[in-house]
């Protein structure tokens, strides 16, 4: 298993497109840090604000860089892992070695997982040095729904959280991506699937469903212990939905590609 | 008569527990000459039959041709002898390890080109195998780096394995898929109209390499193909099939004395397929 | 010229997916409808948010134009133009016809047809659900008019509506068209346009916040965002006064002439994919 995944994450990175897809991440972030130096504010909600600083900078940054990561970059990744090499016919010489096909799928999963965090740990440090850069260097600050004042390791701590909240997010994410890659073989709608179901489901299913279009709120509540248990209720039955059917599905289709 | 021999020389039994709820005892004899076996094999899609009640075996030093007209079902079949697919009913096994229960253990004695050589089109030649050679189980890494230079000497790739994939001509794919068929050492390599694209020269190439495989590493080939003048140079064997069921096989020779006035596989093949019956 | 627009028009209509966002749109609509009947309780009779019968076609679009239409017409080219490129089933199209730019031609009116089906069936689908969903009004209020429109009058201004947002959606399809074009991949397509779209949608508010002055200015320059136009633009736009009417209409078709323009000159220049 070990092999499948290093061999997934090696053609992961020989592609162009994921260096490239990381370039323009890492750009936009940088960019939009800039444009949140103007506004100098940082929001739990439209009518709750909060003053940025080095230490509280790398919070606000992911409601808004959050949009980027579900509706472009990271539907890029999966709908080539999942879906592209798949039905262009690539895969096929992988699916012939000596492996059993639930270790396939898994290996992507796990690869993909890999992908992901890698990207939040980007945004996290990445985040971490233009707070410090753009923004008023404090010895402590504060954050929404929590009391108390934190310190340089305590709001470092805290973002730590924060950052692996928002990976929890995109992990369920990704298993809805893996199903419905692995249900739709056309890339294209595949894609178009993944962007439509997660809004399609703001307008079906209203808040509950709000923080895959926007997390920063979401993940102030669940570090404060004030979030909703749907918002639990769907993280994980998404991603043991989503897993479960993917391995279920992958094992009894025929490779037809 | 030719089984039987084999049967005296080199009969191995197997046994095998299967616990499930009660222990049941298997005994299955395994005829290590068999390289390939292909037992009862059925495939529908729907209420169409693409396969029906297909078998055959395939020996240890054969290369065995397996014909058909368009659609008579060769690539459905090696996508199932791969596990690409599933069969519908049948077995399969490769090596004596059944295809389905044992898929891992069966498929690490197969090299196989299924349907055209795609590839990684943004990874050079090199590193496409190189990629691949990291699923062959029990080999160090430096072993199968080696391997990979190996086979790209094999099949005359190596001034251009540093390019992309994207940059390859047909032929010149369809050697690279030659070549990771090799990769992992195998006892079996089924090729799936490996002279596509390929010109005479190349195709000269390939036969001479088929042979050389089969002489110095005493690999077995399954080969399907349209290119009857060239199966007829290089196999010993064949397995004919028409919509999905099997008509003839046994070893060339006597296919083309009984279905040929000229000598040539070519008008066997023609003769045999406008003939409605089975002939097995 | 004829039969190879017929062509390119019946294998956008042999896709699945063509017919299954035609599919989607009662459904899409139903759910507007819905949000648009809780939001009538928190909004008076008299107000332009209030959507009843009247209203209900242009309420509705304003808010599909910018994710469900976007997001088709992004589908229907990279199906019809990136997947095509890409798979190299083009090829067999283009030794058929007399030129890459008859092709091309042919291609972009195919697909704008579609567009302009789609909206049509939107419009149609929109006042049969709005007329049995939405409350009856005989005085309705349209935002950017003082008084008040009667039914009739609603009826034609949303066909004025309808007829804005297609020019809106062409600026948005020949930018779609331009990446699909210029694209490696289907996914760098699709990902491109959707990534378009998202900075599409929050350009506006960057604007507004790096401006010093917040007046006319800012507002044409916000304008220079498709999405802005479909939001708020063509309200304006068709409104009393026609605000921004003439500079709206210029952005788009600055936007149809350049992006079409230089994808024709890809198409026809360029044959190393091919």
């Amino acid at each position: 298993m070990k092999d499948l995944v290093i061999s997934e994450l090696e053609r992961v990175w020989s592609r162009g497109k994921t260096k490239g897809l990381l370039i323009l991440f890492i750009g936009v972030t940088i960019l939009w840090g800039v444009f949140m130096k103007q506004s100098d504010m940082g929001f739990y909600d439209p009518d709750t604000i909060m003053k940025l600083n080095s230490l509280n900078f790398g919070v606000f940054i992911v409601r808004d860089i959050h949009p980027l990561l579900v509706f472009v970059v990271l539907p890029m990744l999966y709908v080539d892992c999942f879906n592209g090499e798949h039905s262009l016919g690539y895969y096929r010489n992988v699916m012939i070695r000596p492996y059993e096909k639930w270790q396939f799928i898994v290996s992507k999963i796990i690869t993909q997982m890999i992908v992901t965090f890698i990207v939040v740990v980007i945004m996290f440090v990445l985040t971490t040095i233009l707070g410090n850069l753009f923004f008023n260097k404090v010895d402590s600050t504060e954050f929404f729904k929590v009391s108390g004042n934190f310190s340089f390791l305590g709001a470092f701590i805290y973002r730590a959280k924060y950052y692996f909240v928002e990976f929890v997010i995109l992990i369920s994410v990704l298993s809805l991506s893996a199903l419905i890659c692995t249900i739709i073989p056309n890339v294209v709608l595949a894609f178009m699937s993944i962007v439509g179901f997660f809004i399609g489901g703001i307008y079906v299913l209203g808040d509950d469903f709000f923080f895959f279009l926007s997390s920063g709120k979401d993940i102030f509540d669940v570090l404060g212990n004030v979030q909703s248990y749907n918002f639990y209720i769907i993280i994980v039955s998404f991603i043991i939905i989503g897993i479960t059917s993917t391995l279920t599905l992958w094992k009894r289709k025929d490779f037809l590609y | 008569m030719e089984i039987l021999e084999n049967l005296i020389k080199s009969l191995k039994i197997s046994f095998i527990l299967i616990l499930k709820k009660k222990i049941r005892i298997k005994v299955v004899f395994i005829l290590s000459n068999t390289k390939l076996c292909v037992k009862n094999l059925n495939k529908n899609i729907g209420r169409r039959k693409i396969i029906q009640d297909l078998s055959f075996e395939v020996n240890k030093g054969d290369i065995c041709g397996f014909l058909g007209p368009n659609g008579a079902g060769k690539t459905t079949t090696i996508r199932m002898i791969t596990g690409l697919i599933k069969a519908t009913s049948g077995e399969i096994t490769i090596s004596g390890k059944n295809i389905v229960s044992n898929r891992g253990e069966a498929l690490e004695n197969l090299g196989a080109i299924v349907e055209s050589p795609i590839f990684f089109p943004y990874m050079s030649g090199r590193k496409n195998l190189q990629n691949l050679a990291r699923l062959n189980k029990g080999m160090e890494r430096k072993k199968q780096l080696d391997k990979v230079e190996e086979v790209l000497e094999i099949v005359g790739l190596k001034d251009r394995a540093k390019d992309k994939v994207k940059t390859y001509s047909l032929g010149m794919k369809q050697r690279l898929g030659i070549a990771q068929a090799l990769l992992n050492d195998p006892e079996i390599v089924i090729l799936d109209e490996p002279a596509n694209g390929l010109d005479p020269m190349g195709m000269k190439e390939l036969r001479e390499l088929i042979i050389m495989l089969k002489e110095t590493k005493g690999i077995t080939f399954f080969i399907s193909s349209h290119l009857l003048d060239e199966l007829q140079q290089v196999c010993n064997k064949l397995v004919l099939i028409k919509e999905g069921v099997l008509i003839w096989t046994g070893t060339t020779e006597e296919l083309i004395k009984e279905s040929s006035n000229s000598g040539r596989l070519e008008d066997a093949f023609i003769n045999i397929m406008t003939r409605n019956e089975r002939i097995i | 010229m004829k039969n190879l627009f017929v062509c390119e028009f019946e294998r956008i209509w042999s896709k699945k997916s063509t017919w299954l966002l035609f599919l989607l749109i009662p459904f899409v609509i139903l759910a507007s409808g819905k949000y648009y009947l809780s939001h009538n309780l928190e909004v008076g009779l008299t107000s332009a948010e209030f959507t009843s019968v009247g209203n209900f076609p242009a309420a509705t679009i304003q808010e599909q134009l910018m994710t469900f239409f976007n997001a088709s017409a992004l589908l229907i080219i990279a199906l019809a133009i990136t997947e095509e490129y890409r798979t190299g089933e083009i090829r067999m199209v283009l030794v058929r016809c007399k030129s890459f730019g008859q092709l091309f031609v042919c291609k972009i009116f195919a697909i704008f047809t579609t567009i302009f089906m789609m909206l049509i069936t939107y419009f149609i689908c929109s006042l049969v659900i709005g007329y049995f969903l939405m409350p009856r009004v005989d005085n309705i209020k349209i935002f950017y008019y003082d008084g008040f429109f009667t039914i009739s009058q609603s009826f034609i201004y949303g066909l004025k509506y309808y007829s804005y947002s297609f020019i809106t959606l062409l600026a948005f399809a020949s930018v779609g068209i331009f990446i699909g074009i210029i694209s490696r991949s289907i996914t760098t397509a699709i990902g491109s346009g959707v990534g378009f779209l998202l900075f599409s949608l929050i350009y506006p508010q960057l604007v507004y916040i790096f401006s010093s002055i917040k007046g006319v200015g800012t507002m044409k320059i916000q304008m220079l965002s498709i999405t802005h136009i479909q939001h708020m633009g063509i309200a304006m736009a068709l409104g009393e006064r026609s605000l921004f009417f003439g500079w709206s209409t210029l952005i788009l078709v600055v936007y149809i002439v350049v992006f079409i323009t230089t994808s024709y000159v890809i198409f026809t220049r360029s044959d190393k994919n091919i």
